[in-house]
């Protein structure tokens, strides 16, 4: 059941590809204006490169969640779902995973103009770069999918959505930091082992929250 | 070098009155709607 | 109905905490020591760590009557829910603004990476949205609903976001609550004299609240 919920997200997207557009799109134009907005100064960059990194990735997760939460609004899908005799929790889980998949899609097209536009260098242990990306895009999606569902059917729901989000997502912002600088310095593990902990306690937590309480959100 | 005394009594003041004002307009809102109520009961009467 | 200080019980709770309210003042301002290099200051903490203890509780109660919403639907728990957020708030507002008006003296500047002081401005920003789910949120009972499980998801997040913020500006050490543990007893009684006082205004305060949001309920149910 599962995946055909999935599959069902991602044919959507396969059909039309605007979200994916529109993210890649947007995260481009962000980039673009991170190196303006930091003067290209090499001491500013070196420091703050994988800040500029995920708070880019924020903003465009909020866009993208915010795109697949609507197409059930717009065609009132969500009443549908629920007459459906599925488990609930598995709607919330198939917008995860699927907002996973068009978020590490959007990195990887958004990932060489990051580095050359600002013009750093790609760290050297690519592997490690990678899987720690991918775990922390679990964590966002996470939380930006539960805050969706939330915010999601209200009126000023793309008021509210960011307002929401952007709170909440902090200690994911704050670890993301911390171990991107660290794989970035090439720091030993154990110096950045509390933070990939944190991250796991947010995806845990989240993933569980999102999985029971959508039982309770997605009810007309 | 700080007046520590124009802290402490700016801190009591802004919590305290605010508690204060907190249930005055409890209060207020509490007597507007009895009052409307009671409109409420007499015109249906 | 009549107003909520018609009552005899009502009465008499609201001039007991007038008189311990009373009391507790002057005991801080006469009976406390002084610390010798926060002089006056120090004693904003038997305010300010109160607050900051019934904003958590507040929350907390947020969570449970959320809890007990989604599970029974009965409007009784979503009233609870509603003032305990607004007076949770108003207390989150009073400790990010004694907060700094402490700091300012003692740290040499009003704001500082603090994780208790984070984790209220975080938790303050998501009730700001808690709220606008209430004024906004389309059809009552899905709002209902959505601010239930707002108010579990944003109480559930404290411990990692205090953890996160904790690890992020490890060097920030002194804190009033942990400072507070280390007293001597003249300074810790009267501490928890006031933590006691606060926490009985506290319930008066939510009670009266309820009482104030069942009255509204019913009036619009009536027009």
């Amino acid at each position: 059941m599962f995946l055909v919920l999935l599959k069902k997200e991602l044919f959507i997207e396969l059909r039309s590809k605007e979200l994916i557009l529109s993210m890649v799109v947007f995260g481009i134009a962000i980039v673009l204006a991170f190196s303006f907005s930091s003067n290209l100064s090499r001491a500013v960059v070196i420091n703050y490169a994988s800040g500029m990194f995920w708070i880019t990735i924020l903003f465009v997760s909020a866009l993208g969640v915010h795109r697949s939460f609507a197409y059930e609004k717009e065609y009132d899908a969500f009443s549908m779902l629920v007459t459906a005799p599925i488990d609930r929790g598995l709607i919330f889980l198939a917008k995860w995973v699927s907002g996973f998949i068009y978020l590490t899609l959007m990195e990887i097209l958004i990932i060489f103009p990051f580095f050359k536009f600002l013009m750093i260098d790609y760290p050297s242990n690519i592997l490690i770069a990678i899987s720690t990306t991918l775990f922390i895009n679990l964590g966002i999606m996470a939380v930006a999918n539960l805050v969706s569902g939330i915010a999601m059917r209200s009126n000023l729901s793309e008021i509210l959505l960011p307002i929401l989000f952007f709170p909440l997502v902090s200690p994911i912002i704050i670890a993301a930091t911390k171990i991107s600088t660290s794989v970035m310095l090439n720091d030993s593990y154990v110096l950045w082992e509390i933070w990939v902990l944190i991250v796991g306690s947010i995806i845990i937590i989240s993933g569980l929250a999102g999985y029971v309480l959508f039982d309770y959100l997605v009810e007309e | 070098m700080y007046n520590f005394f124009g802290y402490f009594i700016s801190v009591y003041v802004i919590v305290f009155g605010l508690i204060i004002l907190w249930f005055i307009i409890q209060f207020r809102s509490e007597n507007r709607f009895l009052l409307k109520k009671y409109d409420n009961d007499k015109g249906m009467n | 109905m009549t107003n909520y200080f018609q009552k005899k019980n009502n009465q008499w709770s609201i001039l007991v905490i007038i008189i311990l309210s009373i009391i507790n003042i002057l005991n801080i301002v006469y009976n406390t020591p002084m610390v010798p290099d926060q002089h006056w200051a120090q004693k904003i903490f038997y305010v300010h760590v109160p607050s900051a203890w019934i904003g958590f509780l507040s929350y907390f109660i947020v969570m449970i009557s959320g809890f007990m919403y989604l599970t029974s639907r009965d409007n009784k728990w979503d009233n609870i829910g509603l003032a305990a957020s607004e007076i949770g708030t108003f207390f989150m507002a009073l400790v990010l603004i004694t907060g700094p008006i402490w700091a300012t003296p003692i740290w040499g500047q009003p704001w500082v990476w603090e994780p208790r002081l984070v984790t209220t401005l975080i938790l303050f920003l998501i009730y700001i949205g808690y709220f606008m789910i209430r004024a906004y949120g389309g059809y009552i009972e899905r709002m209902k609903r959505n601010a239930a499980a707002l108010g579990i998801v944003a109480f559930i997040n404290v411990p990692i976001i205090f953890l996160s913020v904790q690890f992020w500006s490890p060097e920030i050490q002194s804190h009033p609550q942990v400072e507070m543990a280390e007293q001597p007893s003249e300074i810790l009684s009267p501490f928890i004299f006031s933590l006691i006082v606060f926490t009985m205004l506290y319930t008066v305060m939510i009670r009266y609240r309820v009482y104030v949001i069942n009255l509204n309920n019913g009036m619009n149910e009536d027009v």
